[in-house]
């Protein structure tokens, strides 16, 4: 499954796998079910399980323009989370969420990003260990396999390769969704691009600086 | 433990040293492009606590205009990594040449650089498909867009400009010149409507080419036709009016400070 690695962090943080499934079916029931599992108690019954089942990032995947602009969401909100009292929101997930959208408001964060009750094609991302902390004899690749039999378990969908050509993300990303969240349409550098395969390269660029500079904002 | 970004940084390479900051070529995922790390270090000769703050406030000062000059259609390189607290900027790694060491009278090494690459044979012009004309006028309407936008860049010279290397430039659909000039080092850039400040921005160009570049005079005159041709004729009247008062006094009004 596929990856980005991070050698610079500590080991518990420095690998985010992820997939991009296509064609989900189960988007209303999971989102009713990560809504469940944050609402439980220590005291409740397989709390643990039910926290790691689903202890993902859950992104739409219509918002996502390119690797790069996934990359950078997943790096900042690694910096965040390796700062004492670096990250806005509770966990790196969602920090992750938090990163990509263009204000500041956590709710917006999640209903712009999140898992929706209509989403079709979501990108899964699961920051670091592997499922179980029971398994450090390991190899790299089952552990890939663990975390992608985990997501499976979650979402209902298929998986297809993020650069893929025909069935990846060039044929998922809504560009017109994209400008207007983040109010490109009337900038200089969209309406003077002479080709809309140009344009895209502008609003990959504009985008993926955003997230990146998302922590200096005004 | 020491923070993540400069853990990053140990396992890069500097390319380049200033007063202000380190430069360096790092590498976030080991499959992803390289990137340019510009790490505002601690300054020991300052109060701890103003230290940082300055150094938040121009790492995120440099993010912003390089946001505001992407939206405004400018070339510069985009933005990657940014840790204010650390005082580190991670931007696109540019693969081509700065403009200085492809006109006449830039090859010296610049102060600061860590060990001239000798880049083997001398990359020229031809490579990027351009005249010293042609550079020129991308030059002009590169600024003119960059003014447009109210950006002022505050340290214009020709090391701060850069080619794109036609290898590695793909993105534009209008191809009469194959390569792109990206500005960089917007660390002294700042947000002005005045016509005085973009005076001095082209001014202070002028005498960086004048200090560089034998015979800059012709160049240097390419390069405002070009940025006329993109402003409106009220608006090139009144630079053009106010570069010439610049001209005579210099580039400080007040004569203080």
């Amino acid at each position: 499954m596929d990856a980005f690695i991070f050698p610079h962090l500590s080991t518990e943080k420095s690998t985010a796998y992820f997939a991009l499934f296509r064609n989900v079916e189960n988007a209303s029931s999971l989102r009713q079910r990560v809504v469940k599992v944050s609402t439980l108690t220590d005291a409740d019954e397989r709390v643990e399980e039910e926290r790691d089942a689903v202890n993902l990032a859950f992104i739409d995947a219509r918002l996502i323009t390119s690797r790069t602009h996934l990359q950078t969401a997943v790096h900042q909100a690694l910096l965040a989370s390796s700062t004492p009292n670096g990250m806005r929101t509770r966990s790196v997930h969602s920090e992750i969420l938090f990163y990509l959208n263009p204000t500041n408001n956590i709710t917006e964060s999640f209903k712009n990003f999140g898992l929706s009750d209509k989403s079709t094609s979501l990108i899964v991302v699961r920051i670091g260990k592997p499922v179980a902390p029971a398994a450090p004899h390991l190899r790299p690749d089952q552990k890939e396999m663990q975390v992608q039999e985990l997501m499976k378990d979650a979402v209902i969908g298929t998986i297809v390769p993020l650069d893929d050509p025909e069935q990846g993300l060039e044929s998922i990303t809504d560009w017109a969704a994209v400008r207007k969240l983040f109010k490109l349409n009337t900038e200089p550098a969209v309406k003077n691009a002479s080709s809309p395969e140009e344009e895209r390269v502008v609003v990959d660029r504009i985008v993926t600086s955003a997230v990146a500079m998302k922590s200096v904002m005004q | 433990m020491a923070s993540v970004s400069l853990q990053l940084i140990s396992f890069s390479e500097q390319i380049s040293q200033g007063a202000e900051a380190r430069i360096f070529k790092a590498q976030v995922t080991s499959d992803s492009k390289p990137v340019l790390l510009k790490h505002r270090f601690k300054k020991k000769y300052r109060h701890e606590a103003l230290d940082a703050t300055l150094t938040k406030a121009r790492v995120a000062g440099e993010a912003r205009t390089l946001l505001k000059c992407l939206k405004a259609g400018v070339h510069v390189p985009q933005i990657l990594v940014v840790d204010a607290s650390e005082g580190i900027l991670g931007i696109e790694w540019i693969e081509g040449q700065c403009v200085r060491k492809l006109l006449p009278g830039g090859e010296e090494p610049e102060e600061g650089e860590v060990d001239p690459p000798s880049t083997g044979p001398q990359q020229s012009l031809d490579e990027y498909g351009l005249t010293i004309g042609k550079l020129m006028e991308l030059i002009g309407a590169e600024l003119a867009k960059l003014h447009k936008a109210d950006i002022v860049h505050g340290d214009l010279t020709t090391s701060n400009m850069m080619l794109r290397h036609p290898s590695a430039f793909t993105s534009s659909t209008k191809q009469d010149v194959p390569t792109e000039l990206v500005l960089i080092d917007f660390g002294l850039s700042f947000v002005s409507t005045l016509v005085e400040d973009k005076a001095v921005d082209l001014y202070v160009l002028e005498r960086a080419f004048a200090s560089t570049h034998p015979d800059s005079e012709p160049m240097f005159a390419s390069v405002l036709q070009a940025y006329e041709r993109a402003l409106t004729a009220r608006e090139w009247k009144a630079v053009k009016n106010r570069l010439d008062d610049v001209r005579l006094r210099g580039r400080k009004r007040s004569m203080v400070g």
